[in-house]
């Protein structure tokens, strides 16, 4: 029988609370304990994150950066928040992510 | 002209951020300030007082009083603190030219602070401490409603 089996690892991270300097290196660090795992393509859904300051932004670039040099991918999933959406734009986030509205349309790139 | 104003007094960390968000959300309704305005100084005041923990305290817990104050149609925020000697010009701008990936992490908090506020001034002093000063123009009511009727008026033309 000729199989061509391919498995692949996307951790999907769902984040319910606010990022901010307090709690960004909590989740850091359980990113990195991922990274640490071989992890490389993450769903990071943002949907009910209801405030992400620099700290919080610093995680995910860090995260992407990270993940690319092991070529892996980082994806978003858009704050439900429209205000936090906006502060994504303002610091041209979406240019360097893709952001999607839904889990599913963020798996789909993979 | 009637003007409000809200002071919170704390000795605390970054664990305080969500609380001194809260303070700056209760104040920003409290005052009926423009919604669309509200996050911009959440935002900006959560960056000024990680900025305070992190680098004016080093991390351990320190001394801040904030005050929220309305002046006509303007928000005014002022942040104080009696850490370390806070110079913005010792921060260097992000490059926001170059690609997100490749700026180096850091100096994005300042950037938004000013980004976000229209007015935006530190002093220091050995007796006083560091004193943030941040205003936002054109958010507050023109008059505000009073709590006795909760009456809200029609929004003043804008000057042009």
């Amino acid at each position: 029988m000729n199989l061509d089996i391919s498995l692949y690892s996307i951790a999907i991270v769902v984040v319910r609370d606010r990022i901010d300097a307090f709690n960004a290196p909590e989740l850091r660090s359980r990113l990195d304990q991922l990274l640490a795992e071989g992890i490389t393509r993450f769903v990071l859904d943002l949907s009910d994150v209801p405030f992400l300051d620099s700290a919080g932004m610093a995680v995910l670039v860090n995260l992407l950066k990270r993940a690319r040099s092991a070529e892996g991918d980082v994806r978003l999933v858009w704050p439900k928040r429209e205000e936090t959406q906006r502060i994504l734009r303002l610091t041209k986030f979406d240019r360097v992510f893709k952001i999607a509205e839904t889990q599913a349309a963020a798996l789909k790139g993979f | 002209m009637t003007s409000f104003r809200r002071e919170l007094h704390l000795v605390g960390t970054m664990a305080d951020l969500a609380r001194i968000g809260a303070f700056i959300e209760e104040a920003c309704a409290q005052a009926h300030i423009d919604p669309a305005a509200r996050f911009d100084l959440m935002m900006a005041v959560d960056e000024a007082c990680s900025n305070i923990f992190e680098h004016a305290y080093n991390g351990l817990a320190g001394e801040v009083t904030l005050r929220f104050e309305t002046r006509g149609r303007d928000v005014v925020i002022t942040v104080r603190d009696h850490g370390r000697a806070f110079d913005p010009d010792g921060v260097p701008p992000p490059d926001m030219a170059l690609p997100l990936e490749e700026r180096p992490i850091g100096g994005l908090g300042l950037h938004l602070m000013r980004q976000l506020m229209d007015d935006i001034s530190f002093t220091f002093s050995p007796e006083h401490g560091n004193i943030l000063v941040m205003a936002k123009h054109g958010v507050a009511p023109v008059d505000p409603p009073t709590p006795t009727t909760g009456r809200r008026r029609s929004p003043a033309r804008p000057k042009p």
